[in-house]
């Protein structure tokens, strides 16, 4: 099969579920849609009754609505970060994933905002964090932070899209509808492979790759201090932020894995998500978790060591107290598991590691999300009884449904957008060796004819 | 390929099936743990009268408080028991400061002495200090707890610090009372061990208002450092965007001279519908 052959197959086998898709998956689409629109309905209860219908009191104020939120930032990592450090690195065995986890990325983020919408009383006031935000509060640092971030990360997944695009207008034409032909006309950007354009689209890819790492370690460390500024038990610790971001990686790998299974499967792209990707995301999930590990030791070690007043009441929770089997779920389904699943060579394939991701973002959830918010609350400070929270259906409703929105913005962009980078696997095919012979410190895009 | 080739269909299923199992089973915990609090038979017996909550036998669940463990000692009946479980001292709510409170012993002979001064003013700091005593004898050793009893939205001990007793019998902490009442209540209490009750001391004091309660604080001052920096830095990443947004926009202005021209054809478009 020559090259054009090959490119033309690329071409047809991306392009097709931006054509149509199958039953089973536009089902899945309405599916998502209906627990979404059930989340609206419960929302409209909580604006029109208040968070009176929440779990949440005085005491335990942060639930299911927080949890959610840090595990959605904590996902977003990973796309974008990891997918800037390879390009900025010449890397390119993730170029098939790339869009795959950017989308992950901004679809987390957005839902990330709606969890916190979810959780104010008022929402109509969220402009008042805007007006009356005080720069000293790290809540509003985290504002400016994941703005920053999100908008990066919506620049930075446009910006290797344009060529697609390009793709999608020439190569589509009355195949789509009129919509769809307009949209792809506006956000190519009259893209025309000119030496001209590529050396501007080049440029501008540069310096996103570089400015998108330090925003994305910022959101992160923000979202942590958030609570390391507090002088609450569990919260008041130096490693929160270096933890959230190991943290944060892990389950954005662990996310990405399964994102790349679904569609690997869906969309027939046994071709192009290989098992290169799966060894190298595998390998790097495996070191992920070595070092989630040694962080959540460091993190309990010196509480433990002393056991003082609310910290040894906290970790009494958490051992042997009302949170013990969530906890230790956490630490077996989080830790044990998939480093058992990923070293043992009968498991270590694409299933095994996909079911490793599970239970990893899983009690990622759990351990870093639920975990670090409702028993340090239950702690009481001041006089009151030990703190409860049990979530009504109201939250849990809300909650599944923004999860159900995540899916749903990635599954929907599918439907736009091909899943996997078409001009930049064009290129890779190119140069076969561009890894052992010594790649180019940044990307290269004069090789490609995409779009043109 | 370092990634393992593949595995037989039974193993993969089983595996599979394994991983749902366990999403299920930690999914139901999320769900379920939250109420699974108090051992739900002992819950639903509660009589009326009592506070209907986990914190009528809890402290911290699986531990149990007074109440709780008079109730187990009750053999798990409510028969004979009261709301308020009685703490174990003498408590003498007319004493004053000058004067040291004292205990009734529990079953190991050992009281506890509240020792306030005689002068207070608020917001100053007042060492307070108790006596831990076994008969006659000085106890060293004994963890001493000191709490206020507090009445903020609901009436409560707050725990203001702990001590270890010297050999002179005496545990001290450092306290400086800011609450507005007039009379305020302070306990100095030797948690129960091995059996034995937990014993308190109590006494009131009556703390003079001089001056404010407020002290303003500037904070850490680093030079130089301050929230400019943080406008600084976030104006940079902002102004970048806006150089890579208007770069972006200018990409079709810069499509004049075109390198390569693929149109595709008629024959190409179906071939893709």
């Amino acid at each position: 099969m020559n090259n054009v052959e090959q490119r033309a197959e690329l071409e047809a086998r991306l392009l097709a579920p931006v054509i149509k898709t199958g039953k089973g998956y536009n089902a899945i689409l309405f599916l998502l849609a209906a627990v979404v629109l059930w989340g609206i309905f419960a929302w409209i209860q909580q604006l029109q009754k208040g968070l009176i219908v929440t779990g949440l009191r005085d005491q335990v104020f942060w639930g299911l609505y927080i949890s959610t939120f840090i595990f959605f930032v904590s996902i977003s990592l990973t796309g974008t970060f990891l997918s800037a450090v390879l390009r900025i690195t010449g890397n390119h065995w993730q170029t098939p994933v790339n869009r795959l986890a950017e989308v992950i990325t901004g679809a987390a983020l957005l839902a990330a905002g709606v969890m916190i919408v979810a959780d104010m009383g008022r929402p109509e006031r969220l402009l008042n964090v805007f007006i009356y935000g005080n720069i000293q509060s790290p809540l509003i640092w985290d504002v400016i932070a994941i703005c920053s971030y999100l908008t990066g990360s919506l620049i930075y997944l446009y910006l290797p899209l344009i060529p697609d695009i390009a793709i999608c207008r020439d190569k589509l034409g009355e195949v789509v509808s009129p919509f769809r032909r307009k949209l792809y006309q506006l956000l190519a950007l009259g893209w025309r492979n000119t030496p001209g354009q590529k050396a501007k689209l080049e440029k501008v890819i540069n310096v996103m790759a570089v400015l998108i790492i330090p925003v994305a370690v910022s959101v992160h460390s923000v979202t942590a201090w958030i609570y390391a500024m507090t002088m609450r038990p569990g919260w008041e610790s130096a490693i929160l932020a270096p933890y959230f971001v190991i943290s944060a990686f892990l389950s954005g790998v662990g996310m990405v894995i399964m994102a790349m299974t679904i569609y690997r499967k869906a969309f027939r792209l046994e071709k192009y998500i290989t098992m290169v990707q799966y060894s190298k995301l595998g390998w790097l999930f495996l070191a992920l978790t070595f070092i989630y590990a040694y962080f959540s030791f460091a993190e309990i070690l010196p509480g433990g060591y002393k056991l003082e007043g609310h910290e040894m009441e906290l970790l009494n929770l958490l051992f042997n107290g009302q949170q013990s089997t969530l906890f230790w779920s956490s630490i077996v389904g989080g830790i044990l598991i998939p480093v058992a699943i990923v070293l043992w060579p009968k498991t270590r394939n694409i299933t095994g590691l996909t079911i490793a991701a599970m239970f990893s973002v899983t009690a990622m959830w759990i351990k870093k999300s639920f975990l670090l918010v409702v028993p340090t609350l239950q702690i009481p400070l001041m006089p009151f009884p030990f703190g409860q929270y049990n979530p009504t259906w109201q939250e849990w409703s809300i909650t599944l449904a923004a999860v159900a929105g995540f899916a749903l913005v990635i599954g929907l962009f599918f439907r736009f957008f091909p899943v996997v980078s078409i001009w930049e696997i064009a290129d890779m095919w190119k140069e076969p060796s561009h890894e052992q012979s010594g790649a180019p410190l940044l990307p290269r895009l004069d090789k490609s004819k995409g779009g043109a | 390929m370092i990634w393992g080739n593949g595995m037989d269909k039974i193993y993969r299923r089983l595996l599979l099936k394994a991983g749902i199992i366990a999403v299920v089973v930690l999914t139901s915990m999320l769900i379920l743990l939250p109420s699974a609090m108090a051992t739900p038979g002992l819950f639903a017996q509660i009589p009326e009268g009592f506070e209907q909550s986990c914190n009528l036998c809890h402290s911290q669940p699986p531990s149990l408080n007074s109440f709780g463990e008079s109730f187990k000692g009750n053999g798990y009946s409510f028969d004979g028991m009261q709301t308020e479980p009685e703490p174990n001292h003498g408590t003498n709510p007319g004493t004053t400061p000058e004067e040291p409170t004292t205990t009734t012993p529990d079953s190991q002979g050992i009281t506890v002495e509240l020792l306030l001064p005689a002068e207070i003013t608020r917001g100053d700091k007042v060492n307070l200090q108790a006596k831990v005593t076994s008969g006659s004898q000085a106890v060293e050793g004994k963890k001493v707890e000191f709490y206020e009893e507090t009445n903020f939205f609901i009436s409560g001990k707050m725990k203001l610090g702990q001590a270890t007793t010297d050999a002179s019998g005496i545990a001290s902490i450092n306290y400086w009372p800011r609450a507005t009442e007039e009379d305020v209540k302070l306990i100095a209490a030797v948690p129960g061990e091995g059996g034995s009750k937990r014993v308190e001391g109590v006494g009131t004091i009556s703390p003079a208002l001089t001056g404010t309660l407020i002290e303003h604080a500037e904070g850490l001052r680093v030079p130089f450092v301050g929230n400019w920096m943080i406008a600084v830095l976030v104006s940079g990443v902002w102004l970048t965007y806006a150089f890579v947004v208007v770069t972006t926009l200018q990409i079709r202005k810069a499509r004049d001279v075109a390198e390569v021209e693929e149109v595709p054809g008629e024959e190409e478009k179906q071939q893709y519908a």
